[in-house]
């Protein structure tokens, strides 16, 4: 039960960004096929949550400001998904997908998946603790946005940060460390996207997904829970 | 990790990118991505000059006129860069690497190349100086 509020505030997060990021369906080029519009409305989606976030932060950020910011999103995404849903299975053109890159692919995000159920520990010369937990935190406490004097990190800029807010408010502990799925997920989509503009089929990007989630500066940062 | 993913996502709609609209995306996708690292502030000029110059065709007489406008900062900065470090690290009694007649070459013909784009002569009076040996 205890990781229940961490998938619930996922999910929400990750609607509401789907449906922030249909707003920018309207400026993609028309020769985008599925998987370039999903992966971009997806990880533009996040942009644009994290930025008004941030924006809405400067003046109040509590749990009502953070809902007041995800419900447009949530109800936005509710209203496109039947409609995306259709055309799942159109994003990856591809009879049957090649096993043993679908395996690495599908064992590196179930142990990202148990990996980012575990709570943060750690002190503050942790990357993760300073530059991307600390901040939030003392965020949600002040109700506020503002770089906390003695530590600079927080300084930095911080679109994923105010997401990590987000999920700290509804979430818990736990539930920035599930983000790292869902980032995941959308890096090696927007990985494929792009191998496939440069030329490779269904099956290429397949491989390139899987050599992408094999690669150390994604598999352990994601499981760490650090971005 | 969605840093790696914005800018990816930046370099997908700038292959494709024609109309205003879509170069509006292209620059919504660098804001998100310099709104997350501030190491994007780099990324998204190289993707802005060397994505529609190079590997496109017909590419935007904009980045062209832009990327000239750089490799003449970059020479300028050369300069200056060797100008500080070669004092300083004489000073410190340590290898003045950006002295190296090889480092030299490349930068004079980059020089060259930005003087000749630029429409002016390409001898440029720092080439005509041959670096010795260093003690």
């Amino acid at each position: 039960m205890r990781f229940l509020p961490a998938i619930f505030a996922n999910v929400i997060l990750v609607a509401s960004a789907l449906g922030i990021g249909s707003l920018l369906r309207p400026l993609f080029p028309e020769k985008f096929s599925e998987i370039d519009r999903f992966a971009l409305t997806l990880l533009g989606g996040l942009g644009l949550l994290g930025t008004i976030l941030f924006g809405v932060g400067q003046f109040w950020f509590s749990r009502s400001a953070i809902v007041l910011v995800l419900l447009p999103g949530v109800l936005l995404s509710v209203v496109m998904f039947p409609r995306a849903l259709g055309k799942c299975r159109t994003v990856f053109p591809v009879g049957s997908p090649p096993i043993l890159p679908m395996a690495i692919i599908s064992s590196v995000l179930i142990v990202t998946a148990i990996g980012g159920f575990a709570e943060p520990i750690g002190d503050m010369n942790s990357d993760a603790i300073a530059y991307h937990y600390h901040g939030p935190k003392v965020w949600l406490r002040e109700a506020v946005i503002r770089p906390v004097p003695d530590e600079v990190l927080t300084s930095f800029p911080s679109v994923v940060e105010t997401q990590f807010a987000a999920l700290m408010s509804f979430g818990g502990q736990r539930a920035p460390g599930l983000f790292s799925f869902a980032s995941l997920v959308a890096l090696l989509l927007i990985a494929a996207s792009l191998s496939m503009r440069l030329g490779l089929d269904g099956r290429g990007a397949w491989w390139v997904m899987a050599l992408c989630a094999t690669m150390p500066a994604f598999v352990p940062r994601s499981i760490r829970r650090i971005y | 990790m969605l840093f790696a993913g914005f800018l990816l996502g930046a370099a997908r709609i700038a292959f494709d990118a024609v109309t205003l609209r879509h170069y509006v995306l292209l620059g919504i996708f660098c804001g998100i991505s310099m709104g997350t690292k501030y190491t994007a502030l780099i990324s998204w000029v190289l993707l802005v000059l060397v994505l529609p110059s190079d590997f496109r065709p017909g590419a935007a007489p904009v980045a062209a006129i832009v990327g000239k406008e750089l490799r003449n900062f970059v020479c300028c900065g050369y300069r200056c860069l060797r100008a500080v470090l070669s004092k300083k690290l004489v000073a410190l009694r340590l290898p003045d690497l950006s002295s190296s007649p090889r480092i030299a070459a490349i930068f004079s013909s980059y020089e060259a190349t930005s003087i000749r784009l630029a429409g002016g002569t390409t001898q440029c009076p720092g080439n005509r100086r041959r670096l010795g040996p260093r003690h």
